[in-house]
């Protein structure tokens, strides 16, 4: 080949070469350039020529560069190093240099290839990996599963040392929770190159298990797998928690079973029902898999008086999402009768009544009970009335008779004078004899009030001053007959909405309870006064006692509880007067500042209509 | 010679028929709604006869018979239904009384 045409040849390399080809001097200016170069950096051949080599690189590369440089001159022959270079539009290029040096000439023959793509790529790939091996806990095993990398993470978790853990297999840190084949399985699959994830439970040095979430990847080596990377993420909390979920749930399930509580959803556009089991269990329906209960064979299991309420219950919260609760009787297809507490309210989806849901109740004992004590009540109410009676009825006999007398005195007196007296004085002795009757019909009608023995429950509205002076009409006579101080504070006009002959009784207890608390004493005196907060009235009834002990203040109020001997009451008295006040929304309780006995009653102020 | 009655009763009307009806020249009638004026009067002039309500203002009629020491004939009057006779009491009449049978009592028993 003729020398020229070798040139040639040289040049021809030169020229059409993809590689950034250049030669610097010792003064650190290019001095050629091929036209890749021109291309890649965007100036003019000039302008590369014309411009001291490092002028062209990144302020923070300079040095580094002018050092690389100078190990040329200092005698190495060759240099691999990456620079970054302004382009003429002001971005950076990446460039990776191969240069040499020819000493006799001092002149540096350099090749560069861009790389800032590759090294973009690889710095993030290298910042992935350093968020791995820095966030997750991280491994790398061989072949054979013998670990050769661990992190600080995995070492905490693990609670194995380094030393420990490199060159042992992940056997180490195997909890026995996971049948052999689990493991069995991950390695067919990773050693077939794909990657595994999934939950895996390790037991760490200490004992304990602990759970992570794992993802196994093979890496490749020239189509061979190299070795493998785990990727570990500690979600023992979450299992834990999502244990813990779990078990609550359980626990809730097996809470609604003991207190008989189901549930039940109704799908408002197919009138599908979804029942749990307990409801199953409470209507007595056999539970028969892929069959779903309608609305109307729910409706069916209430007896025939309870249909319309619910259907109409259940169609009112269809239509405007009206929430119900009902006590029911539900006839059930074993021919029981129960009764069941349920309730309902709509469920909202975009504005629309999509399902009603609710719960249902088995309350059948609670009811008969609930009856049993009503009855009882009734029948204690009226035995207190007898007794509490039979106590007055002495000391009112006194009331009436006194009048009797001034009645049958003034008509002997009459008749004595009859012939001789004058107009004004026979007028003034039946104006006396009259005042007298007054007198015992007023006594007579407090009384047949008192032992009307219908008790149904009637509210009226009545002042409260008007029921405490008919009991104070009623107890007067024995406060007298004890000689007892009776004081009374009253606040006018003091409205309630009760069963009046109930309330007054519960105040005739109360004072006949003072009354024989203090007839012993030598101080007697019973003070009975109102007075109001925003929304009650309260009564208190005090008396000279010495006050009841605190171990006392509830059984105090439970049936067959007195301090009075067998034959003075029968122990029902502040039961019944509980009961009642309870029916009333109003509360009784015993004042513990008050150094006496004092009894409070806090009586809900009639809605102001 | 006159029967000095004594008459207590809270009652004061019941007094004044008391006092109205039984006055006269045979029967002298003292009446008292207060106890202690008439424990005092009592223990003072020794009245024949001494009439006492059970039910008084501050005392019973008890209380009071026992504060009166002279030997006067003292009967209970009451209108309780069940108050025991006390021995300090010659005699026990329940309310209401008839005012013809308390005079002829009167006259009868002294």
């Amino acid at each position: 080949m003729p020398i020229n045409a070798k040139n040639n040849l040289y040049e021809q390399f030169f020229n059409l070469s993809i590689e950034m080809l250049c030669v610097v001097n010792v003064r650190g200016y290019l001095q050629t350039v091929n036209p890749s170069f021109i291309q890649t950096l965007g100036y003019s051949e000039e302008k590369l020529l014309s411009t001291p080599i490092l002028d062209f690189i990144h302020p923070d590369d300079v040095e580094t560069t002018a050092r690389e440089f100078k190990k040329l001159y200092l005698g190495q022959y060759a240099l691999f190093f990456e620079n970054r270079y302004r382009h003429k539009k002001g971005h950076y290029l990446i460039f990776s240099w191969n240069c040499y040096i020819d000493i006799k000439s001092e002149l540096i023959y350099a090749i560069a290839r861009e790389v800032t793509e590759q090294t973009r790529i690889r710095e993030q790939f290298q910042n992935l990996q350093d968020a791995l091996e820095q966030e997750t806990i991280y491994a790398e095993t061989d072949i054979r599963g013998v670990i050769t990398k661990v992190n600080d993470n995995f070492c905490d978790i693990s609670g194995y040392s380094r030393e420990d853990l490199i060159g042992s297999t992940h056997k180490l840190i195997n909890s026995g929770y996971h049948p052999t084949s689990f493991f069995s399985d991950i390695w067919k699959k990773i050693s077939a190159g794909k990657v595994w994830s999934g939950v895996i439970t390790n037991r760490s040095k200490a004992g304990g298990y602990y759970h992570v979430q794992s993802i196994l990847i093979p890496i490749f080596n020239k189509n061979k797998i190299s070795h493998y990377i785990a990727i570990r993420q500690d979600i023992t909390d979450k299992v834990k928690s999502e244990d813990d979920r779990l078990k609550a749930l359980r626990i809730l399930s097996e809470t609604s079973s003991a207190a008989k509580v189901g549930g039940w959803e109704l799908v408002v556009s197919t009138g599908e029902l979804s029942w749990t089991d307990e409801t199953f269990r409470i209507l007595e329906v056999d539970k028969v898999d892929g069959l779903t209960p309608f609305l109307e064979d729910g409706l069916q299991l209430f007896i025939t008086e309870d249909l319309p309420i619910i259907e109409e219950a259940v169609n009112r919260a269809v239509e405007f999402g009206e929430p119900y609760e009902l006590e029911l009787q539900a006839s059930t297809p074993k021919g029981n009768i129960k009764w069941v507490y349920t309730n309902g309210k709509a469920n909202y989806k975009d504005g629309k009544i999509v399902t009603i849901s609710g719960t249902i109740q088995d309350i059948h004992e609670r009811k008969l009970i609930e009856t049993k004590y009503n009855q009882e009540r009734q029948k204690s109410v009226v035995n207190a009335k007898f007794s509490a009676l039979g106590e007055l009825s002495a000391s009112i006999a006194h009331e009436i008779n006194n009048p009797l007398g001034v009645i049958s005195g003034y008509a002997e007196l009459l008749q004595l004078t009859s012939c001789k007296a004058s107009p004004e004085c026979i007028s003034e002795k039946s104006t006396a004899i009259l005042k007298s009757c007054d007198r015992i019909a007023h006594i007579v009608q407090s009384l047949k009030k008192f032992s009307r023995s219908d008790v149904k429950s009637k509210y009226t509205v009545c002042l409260l001053n008007d029921l405490i002076n008919e009991a104070i009409i009623l107890t007067r006579p024995k406060f007298k007959q004890h000689l007892i101080k009776l004081q009374c504070n009253h606040i006018e006009n003091s409205k309630i909405q009760c069963n009046e002959i109930e309330v007054e009784q519960v105040i005739v207890n109360l004072l006949n309870n003072a009354i024989d608390a203090v007839s012993e004493l030598p101080d007697k005196w019973v003070d009975i006064s109102v007075t109001e907060t925003k929304q009650h009235y309260n009564i208190s009834i005090t008396d000279a006692g010495s006050g009841i002990p605190l171990d006392k203040h509830i059984s105090i109020f439970e049936p067959f509880i007195t301090s009075k001997s067998a034959d003075e009451g029968t122990g029902l008295g502040l039961s019944i007067v509980k009961g009642i006040l309870d029916s009333h929304g109003a509360k009784v309780s015993i004042d513990n500042n008050n150094k006496n006995t004092c009894f409070i009653i806090n009586f809900p102020k009639m809605n102001k209509e | 010679m006159s029967i000095n009655v004594v008459y207590i009763d809270d009652e004061e009307s019941l007094c004044q028929i008391f006092e109205e009806y039984l006055h006269s020249n045979e029967i002298n009638i003292t009446i008292f709604t207060d106890e202690e004026p008439a424990i005092e009067y009592c223990n003072k002039t020794k009245p024949d006869m001494i009439f006492i309500d059970y039910r008084l203002k501050k005392q019973t009629g008890v209380d009071v018979a026992k504060a009166i020491t002279c030997t006067s004939k003292k009967i209970l009057i009451t209108g309780e239904l069940d108050v025991a006779m006390d021995m300090c009491f010659d005699d026990k009449i329940e309310k209401p009384y008839r005012l013809a049978n308390i005079k002829s009592y009167i006259i009868e028993n002294n």
